[in-house]
């Protein structure tokens, strides 16, 4: 009676994802689970149940699409057949959503198909939907602070996580970054296998002139010390009171060279080690590239695979994503916490001081992206001074924006809160050839894709 | 423009623990502002285990989480009789969230643990454990100092905070919550320390505030009562003000539907 329940939910899901995709609206990532979960309950229990290679779970602060997005193309090379939110709709309904579009006209999955379950699940509804999920495979990339006023404080989630993980049969292993002590303290809660990660590169060593750690003390409460930082509080730690430091990670990236448009490194897993270059710029785009690795390693994939794979990733959705308009590209940067926001900053800094930089600064207040926008004075702004930047800040809270912009000795040429206004004007100032750097909140990220791809034949859509 | 040649001594407590809610702009504003009226600035951080200075003119303080409230508890009980000779010869102060709570009498978390407060203000802090409390939104107050007049900024906090007799408020609540979303009071004043819940970060949106702390404490640097309003502000600030009271209005307007 239950599965003859589950059917007709997913059915109508479906349905509804279809008809929104027939009229082109968006939420064809939400809707199709919301109206699924209202008719069955436990749906994504009996669903994950359903997936006889069991479910894995991506999970933090930073990088979740993107690592998710880069498990899609070592899974994809490996012959998993997957169900996954690639969208980045990472809610209970969002995953539901990506299992009914997953299904036939008749509710069943098509023989031989869709095995896995991959998804990207929000930290905060993560301890939520575990229970049903019942992750083969857990990861958890990193905490950063991220919309308190949604989220709460890191201690909270970081708890909950604990919580999570502690005295159980699932997941079957955990995948931990070890940089992050928050995070790797989640070792010790569990019973099963564990797979870590991290960056040995004794080279790579923090430029902000300010940095906000979010994990300071060790369990007896004395403060962390720190033999080389990476970004926030990530790095290699240790404690001087009691015993506890990083420990050396099986899965790991050295030998790092950040370009302006690429990263380059050696990925490490035990005795192997392969050279990956990623077109995207970014230390965290290596973490994610690790943490993919180190996830698809657990999942018992073959590293020559995953190094193979890795070499072939592009950028998702809004994630450094570069569009065209008129001969000017205009790459989009969704940045929506300072940690975010300082490995942006270091991605648009040009090689030279003479070169200029043309950039849009975006920052709305809505509950995606964080009512609470205080979080900009938490981010090292002022690593832009000595540059020459045209700037225009736009969004809801365009003119906090600017005022932070004008603390850090850099003024706006234009202060407007309508994004599609700010993004001509921002384009005026740049001639053929020349790139619009656009740092934007999540849902003006979405707004930005929206103006670029909706004013068709003019802009071509060109994901690097 | 008056020269100031003498610096003013800013004392910033525990910088590197009590800064969740972007305290640091609060610095940045007040080195910004110094920096407009031609006044220098000595600028000291105070952490864990660390000794005040023997001079000082400002104090700051900001927000942590309750794990870091308690971590500096401990630590404010040695310092407490300094920070109370302090407020009581009139050094200028801002304690933010976090910071204002233990600048009260006690702060009851949302544990149940008891850390004691510095009792600049008399004021007790519960986080209730039962029926949950979370003060989280935009914030307009309009202060009870009338240099410092119409205040916005983003408040989030899970105590609620009661004054004693002792105390007054620094503003009343216009919109948002403030104190403990039931008597329309926010942050408190004692002498010429200010506590209130308000970040945002409150003081590069908020130069009229900004400007009284600053006045206060150049007034204590030079034992004569200094009011620098002289030098208007950039329409950045203004600007900024203005459109996060907007903000706060139409939200709270659309919340009242």
């Amino acid at each position: 009676m239950n599965a003859l329940k589950d059917r007709i939910a997913l059915v109508l899901g479906r349905l509804t994802g279809q008809i929104l995709h027939l009229r082109r609206k968006d939420g064809a990532t939400a809707l199709p689970g919301l109206v699924s979960g209202l008719i069955s309950k436990n749906l994504l229990s009996s669903l994950s149940k359903n997936m006889t290679d069991g479910v894995v779970t991506i999970s933090g602060t930073n990088g979740k699409t993107t690592t998710t997005n880069f498990l899609n193309f070592i899974l994809n090379n490996a012959g998993f057949m997957f169900v996954t939110n690639t969208a980045g709709s990472n809610l209970e309904r969002g995953l539901i959503s990506a299992y009914a579009n997953s299904v036939n006209f008749l509710g069943g999955y098509p023989k031989n198909k869709q095995r896995l379950g991959l998804f990207e699940v929000d930290e905060a509804e993560l301890a939520r939907t575990f229970d049903q999920l019942r992750p083969r495979v857990a990861t958890f990339l990193n905490l950063f602070r991220d919309q308190l006023d949604r989220y709460g404080e890191v201690d909270s989630l970081v708890s909950r996580w604990q919580e999570m993980v502690k005295g159980r049969s699932e997941p079957g292993c955990i995948v931990i970054n070890v940089d992050d002590p928050n995070v790797c303290k989640l070792q010790k809660y569990m019973s099963g296998d564990v797979i870590t990660f991290g960056i040995e590169d004794e080279n790579l060593k923090i430029t902000e002139l300010y940095n906000v750690k979010d994990a300071r003390f060790c369990e007896m409460g004395n403060q962390l010390q720190y033999d080389v930082l990476y970004m926030s509080h990530l790095g290699k730690w240790r404690c001087n009171c009691c015993t506890t430091a990083r420990p050396d990670p099986m899965v790991s990236a050295q030998n790092i060279i950040l370009k302006n448009d690429s990263c380059i490194f050696d990925l490490v897993v035990k005795e192997f080690r392969y050279k990956i270059s990623i077109d995207m710029p970014g230390l965290y785009v290596i973490y994610d590239a690790i943490a993919a690795a180190a996830t698809a390693y657990a999942l018992g994939v073959k590293t020559d695979l995953i190094a193979e794979s890795l070499n072939q990733v592009k950028a998702p959705h809004g994630r450094q994503e570069i569009f065209v308009a008129d001969q000017k590209e205009i790459r989009i940067l969704l940045t929506k916490n300072p940690t975010g926001f300082n490995e942006t900053i270091k991605i648009i800094i040009p090689d030279s001081k003479s070169v200029g930089i043309n950039l849009l600064a975006i920052l709305n207040d809505g509950i995606q992206d964080g009512e609470d926008v205080s979080w900009i004075y938490d981010a090292d702004l002022e690593m832009l001074k000595k540059y020459n930047v045209d700037l225009v800040c736009s969004g809801t809270r365009a003119s906090d924006f600017a005022l932070r912009w004008h603390l850090a000795g850099l003024d706006p040429r234009l202060v407007c809160s309508d994004i599609e206004v700010s993004l001509y004007k921002a384009l005026d100032n740049i001639s053929p050839g020349g790139r619009l750097e656009v740092i934007a909140t999540y849902t003006a990220m979405l707004q930005v894709r929206s103006i670029l791809t909706s004013s068709s034949g003019e802009v071509e859509n060109e994901i690097l | 423009m008056r020269s100031y040649d003498s610096p003013i001594r800013v004392v910033s407590m525990y910088p590197d623990i009590m800064n969740t809610y972007s305290d640091r702009g609060n610095l940045l504003a007040i080195q910004y502002r110094a920096l407009q009226l031609g006044i220098k600035i000595v600028l000291e951080e105070v952490s864990l285990g660390d000794p005040f200075p023997a001079q000082c003119d400002l104090v700051l303080i900001g927000g942590g989480q309750d794990q870091e409230q308690k971590r500096i508890a401990t630590d404010l009980k040695i310092k407490t009789s300094q920070l109370q000779a302090w407020a009581e010869d009139d050094v200028s102060i801002l304690a933010v969230c976090g910071g204002f709570q233990l600048f009260g009498n006690w702060y009851r978390d949302i544990q149940g643990n008891y850390l004691e407060g510095v009792k600049i203000f008399d004021m007790t802090t519960i986080a209730p454990r039962i029926k949950n409390f979370r003060a989280v939104g935009d914030i307009w107050v309009t202060s009870r100092i009338e240099d410092v007049g119409e205040v916005v900024g983003f408040e989030n906090h899970a105590g609620q905070s009661y004054l004693g007799a002792k105390a007054s408020s620094f503003a009343s609540v216009r919109y948002g919550k403030g104190n403990n979303g039931i008597d329309k009071t926010e942050g408190a004043i004692y002498r010429n320390a200010i506590g209130t819940y308000l970040h945002g970060s409150v003081l590069p949106k908020n130069p009229r505030l900004l400007d009284y702390l600053l006045a206060n404490a150049l007034s204590h640097r030079y034992n004569e009562d200094l009011k620098p309003y002289f030098s208007s502000h950039s329409p950045f600030v203004l600007q900024a003000q203005n459109a996060a009271m907007d903000v706060t209005r139409k939200k709270s307007e659309k919340n009242d539907v």
